[in-house]
């Protein structure tokens, strides 16, 4: 059963029993002061009936001295008669005269001093009696009445009460349907908006507007919903990522392994002469290399991804001259200049991983210059922090590339990187680092003039 | 013999493409990128494209259509082994598509079946006044008909067609006898026995020590 239903039904039936109850009260009471009235009525002319006869019946017995009174009590009887008041008058307990129905049961109402009322049901008919003794000797006197009126009066009001509560609980129907279904409205669309984004459709936010219980359960929801997305989102990047990395590596790892078991083969089966025998060895060769430098890559981004390094200072001008040192052949292999010039003299993070970076850095510009260029090695101070910056005059990089640059397995140009010996994990690791030490990279390059990497120490 | 275009940025692969269509004695073109393709179609007459779906330029995905509207069969060759790609690969117009690593003789079988369906393969062989017609399953020694059987043609033929190449007797049972074959590995040394007495090509088939045999030319 829905809420507004449930509700619906409590209210109409807590309206309903308070309705009947006040109602029936209202009755009751109406009915007993009805009652009331009725008897002080009757008593009343009880009251007249008794003193007239007893008068009547004195003054006759001291005209006539006859002591049968019935002829008197008779004429008396009939004038009342017309009025719908029946006699009986009792002299000890023996009946004189009734113009009364007669019939057996308990007459208590015969023993009332100075009266007694009763009411009586009798053919459907409701009858006041009452009766007591008279003054007159010791005749007992019972007038009753029909008081039918006082049961139709209750039967027509109980009748229009009923027909009340009826139009009544007809209205408040409509009118609690009409007010429960606004009121609800916001939990129906709370509701619907909750299905669609269980559904999966989590850019779907519910809109309620008010400031109301259902207006806060909305926005903490939609607040909730934020969170989860959000979640959702991060894990789906991360699986994104490593699916991409995987695949990226898988693809890495077939390329030596075709050649390696292609060429094996060949060497094996074929039917060749000394310069493809030499060509195979060489392929061969330069794969396993490439395998060789590739798992050592990745041991090292694998191991960065799990550690945690002590930040110490390290003496910037030690760290060039270390990275030019170690460099020196490349350099001078290609007839090239390294400058290095240092402002900030310290940065904070882990020696051998700032070589590292360095170096990765270093290589990737000596790759990407031309004979005779110049690499140039600086550090500055930026706000709070220190910034390493590494830029060369090569090639430089594509505007499309540069978001992707660091991505693994990425490069700009596969054939010309796979000569240069590259295998698009370089800046990966650069990155990873940089990320140890709470450091940016950014890359600023223009093709054929410049690139630049600088990477931003946050930590002093 | 086909002359067969090898689009493969890697030039170690490439380079392996190469030497094994040589060794069977298919003629080749090496490019190593996308864009030169269409320009090479124009200019020589191409029997077969060894395609790579990761190219710089135009990728493998990308040309194939340019390259069949030409009426020129294409074979992917790609480290990419997702269901998905090699059905889209043979969707979009290929007539193959083999996943590296890859095996040459695998290759080479897969080249010959589908220069064989475009009718582009030579249906003769000749070598020591042995003439075979592929087609017509007929053998000629020094012109005179050698009865062979169905068998033994199967095997002929697979020799022929990997010919320089060392072929294992598991190989050979596969390609000649079918997968479902119980038989002992000796059937193969029995058949190529015979082969070499009809054909008298004691020579020609070598035996490859503890390995299988091959067909020099």
């Amino acid at each position: 059963m829905k809420f507004w239903q449930k509700m619906y039904l409590s209210v109409l039936i807590v309206f309903l029993i308070a309705f009947d109850l006040g109602a029936y009260g209202l009755l009751k009471k109406s009915y007993q002061l009805n009652e009331q009235l009725d008897i002080s009525r009757g008593v009343t002319e009880f009251r007249s009936i008794e003193k007239s006869l007893s008068y009547i019946l004195s003054e006759y017995t001291e005209d006539t001295g006859n002591i049968n009174y019935e002829p008197v009590i008779a004429s008396f009887a009939a004038h009342y008669y017309k009025d719908d008041i029946l006699l009986e008058i009792y002299q000890a307990d023996q009946l004189i005269f009734s113009n009364a129905y007669q019939f057996v049961g308990d007459r208590a109402e015969q023993n009332g001093d100075p009266y007694k009322t009763v009411y009586r049901k009798m053919n459907d008919e409701l009858w006041l009696f009452i009766g007591g003794k008279m003054d007159f000797k010791d005749l007992k006197l019972v007038i009753s009445r029909n008081s039918d009126y006082l049961q139709e009066y209750y039967v027509t009001l109980r009748q229009y009460f009923i027909t009340l509560s009826f139009v009544i609980s007809l209205i408040l129907s409509a009118a609690l349907i009409f007010l429960l279904f606004q009121l609800t409205a916001p939990i129906r669309k709370l509701n619907k908006g909750v299905k669609a984004i269980a559904a999966g459709a989590y850019d779907q936010r519910v809109i309620i507007r008010g400031n109301d219980e259902f207006g806060e359960l909305a926005q903490d929801f939609n607040r909730m919903v934020d969170a989860v997305s959000n979640h959702i989102e991060t894990i789906k990047k991360v699986s994104e990522d490593k699916e991409i990395f995987i695949n990226n590596l898988t693809h890495e790892l077939k390329t030596p392994i075709t050649a390696i078991k292609g060429y094996s083969e060949f060497l094996n089966h074929a039917n060749f002469n000394e310069e493809e025998r030499k060509m195979a060895v060489h392929y061969i060769y330069e794969h396993i290399a490439r395998l060789d430098v590739l798992s050592g890559k990745m041991m090292q981004l694998l191991y960065l991804k799990s550690e945690q390094i002590t930040l110490e200072p390290v003496n910037i001008e030690k760290l060039f001259s270390y990275v030019v040192n170690m460099e020196r052949h490349h350099i001078e292999e290609k007839q090239m200049k390294i400058k290095y010039e240092c402002i900030a003299e310290v940065v904070y993070g882990d020696q051998e991983l700032l070589q590292s970076l360095l170096i990765n850095l270093v290589e990737n510009s000596i790759k990407a210059s031309l004979y005779g260029e110049e690499i140039l090695l600086r550090s500055y101070h930026y706000h709070e922090g220190v910034v390493l910056e590494v830029l060369d005059y090569g090639r430089g990089i594509p505007e499309k590339d540069i978001a992707k640059i660091t991505e693994a397995f990425y490069v700009v140009d596969r054939s010309r990187s796979k000569e240069l010996g590259g295998i698009g994990l370089g800046l990966s690791i650069c990155n990873q680092i940089a990320q140890l030490h709470h450091a940016k990279i950014q890359i600023d390059s223009k093709e054929n003039e410049y690139t630049r990497v600088s990477i931003y120490f946050t930590t002093l | 013999m086909a002359k067969i275009l090898i689009v493969d940025d890697e030039k170690a692969i490439n380079d392996l493409i190469a030497v094994n269509l040589k060794m069977v004695g298919h003629e080749y073109v090496q490019l190593y990128s996308g864009d030169q393709i269409l320009k090479t179609l124009n200019e020589i007459r191409i029997d077969l494209v060894i395609l790579d779906v990761m190219l710089p330029g135009r990728d493998g995905f990308e040309i194939v259509q340019d390259i069949v509207k030409r009426n020129v069969p294409v074979i992917f060759l790609t480290a990419r082994n997702k269901v998905t790609d090699k059905v889209h690969g043979l969707e979009i117009g290929a007539e193959d598509y083999i996943i590296k690593p890859f095996e040459a003789v695998e290759l080479i079988a897969r080249i010959h079946v589908i220069l064989r369906r475009n009718q582009k393969v030579a249906n003769e062989f000749r070598l020591d006044g042995t003439v075979v017609e592929l087609e017509k399953h007929t053998v000629t020694v020094h012109g005179q008909e050698i009865e062979m059987t169905n068998k033994e043609f199967r095997l002929l033929d697979f020799l022929i067609q990997n010919k320089n190449i060392a072929l294992s007797r598991e190989k050979i049972i596969e390609q000649t006898w079918g997968f479902d074959f119980y038989g002992d590995t000796r059937t193969v040394d029995v058949h190529i026995q015979k082969l070499r007495k009809k054909l008298n090509w004691e020579t020609r088939i070598k035996t490859v020590y503890k390995y299988g045999y091959r067909l020099e030319v």
